[in-house]
Order: C-alpha cells, then structure tokens, then sequence
C-alpha cells in the first residue's frame, strides 16, 4: 500500500464534501465480552466474539456551510444522518469507502478574532456500516 | 494570477483609489523607483504595497492562503505627523474593508501592527502589517 496525503480523504453527505474541511479521522471500536473470574487467576478473559463495534468519524475545518450547524440546531429534530460517507485518502479499492447512517453527536463553532470561523462535527455510528 | 499577485494587485487598486490619500498626493508604488546611488526617485510621500508574505490557508477541497501585507508609508515632512495621517488613512480603508482580487475571495483582513521611525537622511518610515485570509474562487 502507498502512502497517500491526508487531504485525498472524503467525507460526504449525500455524495457532495462536507465543505471547509481540514482534517478528518475515522475509528474503530470493538468492546470485548470480559467473562474474568476467580478460575481466571487474576488473568483477563475475553470471549472471541465481540460485545460491541463502533465507528466515529470526527472531522474539522473552516465553517463553509450550515447544514450540519442546522441539524444540530434543530432540538428536537433527528440528529440521524443517512447519507454519510467516508473515503479514505488510499482509496484503491471499492473496500475503502465506508457509508451507513450516523449520528450527528457534537457540532461545535469557534469564532476567534483573527481567524475564519471554525467547526468540529462528530458523527457516531448508528447501525451497521457498509463497506465498498 | 497568483495569490501574492492577487493580493498586491487588490491593494494596490484599494489605496490608489482611496479619497483620503488621493487628496493628499500620496503616491502608490510596488516598490518605489530608486536613483542610482539608493535614493528615492519617487515623490513624497508615499507608499509601497508590494511586500507580501503568504503561507498555505488549504481546506480539503479548496486552495487559499493566509497573507501578512506589509505596507511601507514614506515621508519627508518635518514630523511624524503626516507619516501618521497616512497610515490612518490606509487603516480606514483597509481593515476590516474588502478587497477586489482577481480569482480569489478575501475572507478577512485586519492590522496586525503599525510604526514609525525616523531615517537616517532625516525622513520617516511607517510600517503597518495587516492580515488576510482568501480562498480560490
């Protein structure tokens, strides 16, 4: 595998890049089944099949657009994006793109007085992710 | 155009065209023509526009840049005065104002600082710094 610059990544919602973005990371989660107990001798024990898997994706950059300030100004709207979708900056194959549906968990704005405005989002997994 | 280009041209446009400083004679230079022996050929006073600093300012999908202009005022009045009337002059126009950038967009521009100091052959020399931010249209 070739290493790839970090700018080639894609996050997208409905297939348009989420605009103003200058970094982006993805990751993975996996909670074990942890069945330790006094026949373990103090040794950790996990079961081999997972209790939990999650994938968040956190991104930021300059403030280009309010979409995703406005699904989070929205109290009771859903926060549940159905659209997402991640590219990594390798992508080679069909495999390294992820889409699924997301939850928008935290949107914050910075506004410094020297600066353009700013943005971090964080999307959490909500169900099973497609790969490719 | 280049961005340092797009920048230099932007003010050079902006000051050339500013009320206070059309009336007061004040010339606009890229750097202002010299005599052989390192003088100044231009009048006074006047001012340069053309140092300009430019780092990256890249989103993912766009191209931009973080710029620090740096813009000389020179004068040969007997006082720090009119070097000071100047740089007003240019800060009214400039910070916080906007720019016509030939594909690029200004996204912000303020002052960082503003000096005077006195010369050697006796005149004045007024630096004042501003800061921008722009993106390729």
């Amino acid at each position: 595998m070739a290493k790839a610059p970090g700018r080639l990544a894609v996050l997208a919602k409905n297939a348009t890049p989420i605009a103003g973005i200058t970094s982006v990371n993805i990751k993975l989660d996996a909670t074990p089944m942890d069945v330790t107990d006094f026949l373990s001798l103090g040794v950790q024990t996990l079961l081999p099949q997972q209790a939990k898997t999650s994938l968040t994706i956190e991104c930021e950059g300059f403030v280009d657009s309010p979409v995703l300030r406005d699904i989070m100004l929205n109290a009771t709207g859903s926060k549940t994006l159905t659209d997402l979708t991640f590219k990594f900056a390798d992508a080679l194959t069909a495999a390294d793109t992820v889409s699924g549906t997301f939850f928008l968990s935290s949107y914050e704005e910075n506004n410094p007085l020297e600066e353009a405005s700013d943005f971090k989002a964080t999307f959490m997994s909500a169900s099973a992710w497609t790969v490719g | 155009m280049s961005g340092e280009l797009a920048i230099q041209a932007g003010l050079f446009s902006a000051l050339s065209t500013t009320p206070a400083l059309v009336a007061a004679g004040v010339q606009v230079h890229d750097s202002a023509p010299q005599r052989a022996d390192g003088g100044s050929l231009a009048a006074f006073p006047y001012v340069e526009v053309g140092a300009v600093v430019i780092t990256m300012g890249d989103t993912f999908e766009r191209t931009g840049f973080a710029f620090l202009a740096r813009i000389h005022t020179r004068s040969r009045s007997p006082g720090m005065k009119e070097c000071k009337v100047i740089q007003g002059a240019i800060y009214d126009r400039l910070h916080r104002g906007g720019l016509s950038l030939t594909g690029y967009r200004l996204i912000d521009l303020q002052r960082q600082m503003s000096d005077v100091t006195r010369v050697q052959d006796g005149s004045f020399h007024g630096v004042c710094e501003y800061r921008g931010l722009i993106e390729k249209t």
